[in-house]
């Protein structure tokens, strides 16, 4: 799972659309991670190809999107892996 | 409404019409409309703007534009798989694509149709490079169709090797551009944005070479006569008449009459062609007369070498015998067919003799008769 797509896996945990979603991932990272527009429809079609998310609905041109639970248990996943990565790495809090 | 056209930057070089737009807007002159060498501008106040190419097969969906135009891109145009967007500069509207994935997938797509495209021109030449190699078009054919045609030519062969030689050339620095755009990418290298336009001559010149096609066709058109024969000669040719064959014209094997006076007009030639056949005894005596005055004397050697062994029937250049007629640079003669040159006029003469005897009794006589007539027109 690539970092854009944990981040906006995780921003689906509430519904919300394209824009917001940019916004809502540039907040939970403090301004860390910036997502282009072509980026972020690139995955939202990719994540629901996957079914990952599910349009939970529909506003004219607008789509608001929700995780699924494969989606959670993907997000979830990928979480306790990136843990176990940050845990392994605590040694080198006690080297430096 | 003001209007002005320019030439645009190929669609692979991506940077360089991204800041060939934002040029253009900051002298105020507005994107309009984008054709396949050349872009349409709208005069209008000058603004600083920022574009961004994106090149993809799929139309974009209301959705995805949605999300661009709340992220402050506004869509321009789009033509064939080329989606232009722009955003006023320092906006802070964020670049279209953040990820490498993303970045890849435009120029990825402009190389694959590019190879293909290679692939094609290869192939095509290489067909044209069977052909020629297997005489179904012989040199000689290709030599006086570019002299006598032009563009007017039924073997325009020598204009698609032409071009498909431009083809293979320009795919290739396409394909070697768009791999260093894609080697830049994945290395993470911020992409160059104040890269200077450079001028795209070879469009520019691949215009000028069609127009000049496209001139010298209607000119050609235009110049194109033809006419029943007359009974007396009024340009460079002989009637059967003056050879003494005083029977009535009629058309090969008793056809319908079909005798006729051609002119046509190229860069490098004009050129007269004639056809009679009359009655004679019981059977037909017939001449087709092709004289080419050529505008370059030089060119009339090596152009008769090239016709000689095209006619139908003496397809070999051993059939050929070179005899003197007085006042002819060269004459060659073989059962049916007869090439001679004088300065800078070629004539082909190709004589279906009378019963029993060969055209090379005939030939002296009738290119006396041709001499230089007609020159002084």
């Amino acid at each position: 799972m690539t970092e854009a797509m944990y981040y906006v896996l995780l921003a689906l945990t509430e519904p919300d659309h394209g824009y917001g979603l940019m916004g809502r991932i540039r907040e939970l990272t403090g301004g860390r991670v910036v997502m282009g527009p072509g980026t972020l429809y690139g995955l939202l079609t990719k994540l629901r190809k996957e079914g990952y998310i599910l349009l939970s609905e529909e506003d004219n041109r607008r789509k608001t999107y929700l995780i699924t639970d494969e989606g959670k248990r993907a997000l979830l996943d990928e979480y306790r892996r990136l843990k176990r990565l940050v845990e392994d790495g605590e040694v080198l809090e006690h080297e430096i | 409404m003001k209007y002005s056209w320019s030439f645009h930057p190929a669609e692979y070089r991506v940077r360089e019409n991204e800041s060939f737009y934002s040029e253009k807007t900051r002298q105020g002159w507005e994107l309009q409309k984008r054709g396949i060498y050349l872009s349409r501008f709208v005069k209008a106040e000058p603004r600083d703007m920022m574009y961004r190419l994106e090149i993809d097969s799929a139309e974009p969906t209301d959705e995805k534009l949605a999300i661009y135009e709340e992220c402050g891109w506004e869509p321009v145009l789009r033509r064939g798989i080329v989606n232009i967007y722009r955003a006023p500069e320092g906006s802070g509207a964020p670049e279209l694509y953040t990820d490498t994935e993303g970045q890849l997938r435009s120029v990825k797509r402009l190389l694959r149709g590019h190879v293909i495209d290679l692939a094609l021109s290869v192939l095509l030449l290489g067909l044209l490079g069977v052909l020629f190699v297997k005489g179904r078009l012989s040199p000689g054919d290709f030599i006086s169709s570019v002299i006598t045609k032009a563009v007017l030519i039924p073997e325009l062969c020598v204009f698609y090797a032409a071009g498909l030689i431009f083809a293979v050339v320009s795919e290739l620095i396409a394909i070697v551009h768009l791999s260093r755009l894609i080697r830049d990418i994945r290395k993470g290298k911020e992409p160059d944005r104040s890269t200077r336009v450079s001028k795209p001559w070879g469009a520019r010149l691949l215009v000028l070479t069609w127009a000049l096609c496209v001139a010298v066709f209607i000119l050609q058109l235009a110049l194109h006569k033809k006419t029943d024969m007359p009974t007396v000669s009024d340009g460079p040719y002989i009637t059967l008449s003056e050879l003494n064959f005083d029977g009535e014209r009629t058309g090969i094997f008793g056809s319908e009459p079909n005798c006729a006076v051609r002119y046509d007009w190229s860069p490098l030639c004009g050129t007269v062609e004639t056809r009679e056949t009359v009655e004679h005894g019981g059977s037909w005596v017939s001449l087709d007369q092709n004289v080419y005055d050529l505008r370059v004397p030089g060119l009339a050697e090596p152009f008769a070498k090239g016709i000689i062994g095209t006619s139908a029937t003496d397809r070999d250049i051993e059939d050929y015998d070179e005899i003197s007629v007085p006042g002819w640079d060269k004459v060659y003669v073989a059962y049916m067919d007869c090439v001679a040159v004088r300065g800078g006029r070629v004539v082909r003469l190709y004589m279906l003799a009378p019963k029993g005897e060969s055209m090379r009794s005939y030939v002296p006589e009738i290119l006396r008769l041709i001499g230089g007539r007609g020159d002084e027109k």
